[in-house]
């Protein structure tokens, strides 16, 4: 059985909680203290999926934020487009998972779905107040342009979770 | 009369035709799909630009997709998608040979509607049937 090691922080009257340990202990020690010693400025970041959707977003903007980004004539990200995006992928209901974020040669924000080659749906976001989004799933092939204010629009979010019902 | 390229001016219904990947933003690179940005046209040019690989290896191919990139300003190209030319003609688009470079053509023929929610409605819905139709893509290794 491991006993763990104590470090000796208390000065050197206490540093008899260290004698006796075992040796897997000792080997903890080493390791943490090697890892400590590599990388002594490293740090390691859970995030959330708000969180992690707001870096690939940062990102994104960083590298389709000028002009012909894609090198075939792309229009820059939409300011407003973005703005947008983040109110809807906040409004977003819990239970549907994360979407894949990226930019469209229009200067649209999009987002995808996708839960296999025949089940996947995207959305464009652009200044204006509605969406457009176009869904395949299985046999059939739909979509068309949505009003989106305040809420999450319900018929996007019926379809994402009949999708993943499928999955 | 053959274009430069010996290739046919007409582009036949089983040629396979290749979209180079440029960014990021183009690919999901874990699911090797497509994403429909990479077959949406800009908005001031009105087509997609592609090249005519069938009878080419995979390193003329790669070459090609490069070349695209590097034309762009791009060190190289990320990887490409691929589908036959009956697919646009399918969707009443049109591949019109566009030599130099060589190999080179352009699809045309996209939506035009007074309406801009509803021509960006119809641009996703045709962006998306291609990335159906052109999986899987192919993705260098870097």
């Amino acid at each position: 059985m491991s006993s763990v090691n104590l470090p000796c922080v208390l000065g050197v009257g206490a540093c008899w909680l260290t004698a006796g340990i075992s040796e897997d202990a000792r080997s903890m020690e080493t390791l943490v203290s090697r890892f400590k010693e590599e990388s002594p400025t490293r740090s390691v970041v859970l995030q959330s999926p708000v969180d992690r959707l707001a870096t690939d977003l940062a990102e994104l903007v960083e590298e389709c934020g000028a002009e012909n980004w894609d090198g075939y004539g792309a229009a820059p990200l939409d300011k407003t487009a973005v703005s947008r995006g983040k109110k809807l992928l906040h409004l977003c209901p819990p239970d549907l998972p994360d979407p894949d974020i990226y930019a469209m040669p229009n200067g649209d924000l999009a987002l995808d779905w996708d839960f296999d080659r025949r089940r996947t749906l995207s959305v464009t976001i652009a200044a204006s107040p509605r969406l457009a989004w176009a869904v395949i799933h299985g046999d059939e092939e739909f979509g068309g342009t949505l009003s989106f204010i305040d809420q999450f629009p319900e018929r996007l979010a019926s379809t994402i979770r009949s999708l993943m019902a499928l999955a | 009369m053959p274009l430069a390229s010996g290739r046919p001016e007409e582009v036949a219904d089983d040629e396979v035709l290749q979209r180079a990947i440029t960014s990021n933003s183009q690919i999901a690179k874990t699911l090797l799909r497509p994403r429909p940005s990479l077959f949406s046209p800009p908005p001031k040019i009105r087509e997609i630009s592609v090249n005519r690989i069938s009878g080419l290896n995979e390193d003329e191919v790669k070459a090609l997709a490069d070349q695209v990139a590097k034309a762009r300003g791009k060190a190289s190209s990320i990887g490409y998608a691929s589908f036959t030319a009956d697919f646009p003609r399918s969707l009443g688009l049109e591949t019109v040979p566009a030599e130099p470079p060589l190999h080179h053509a352009n699809i045309s023929g996209w939506p035009e509607d007074s309406d801009p929610d509803e021509q960006r409605k119809r641009e996703l819905q045709l962006a998306k049937a291609f990335c159906e139709q052109a999986t899987p893509s192919v993705v260098w290794e870097s």
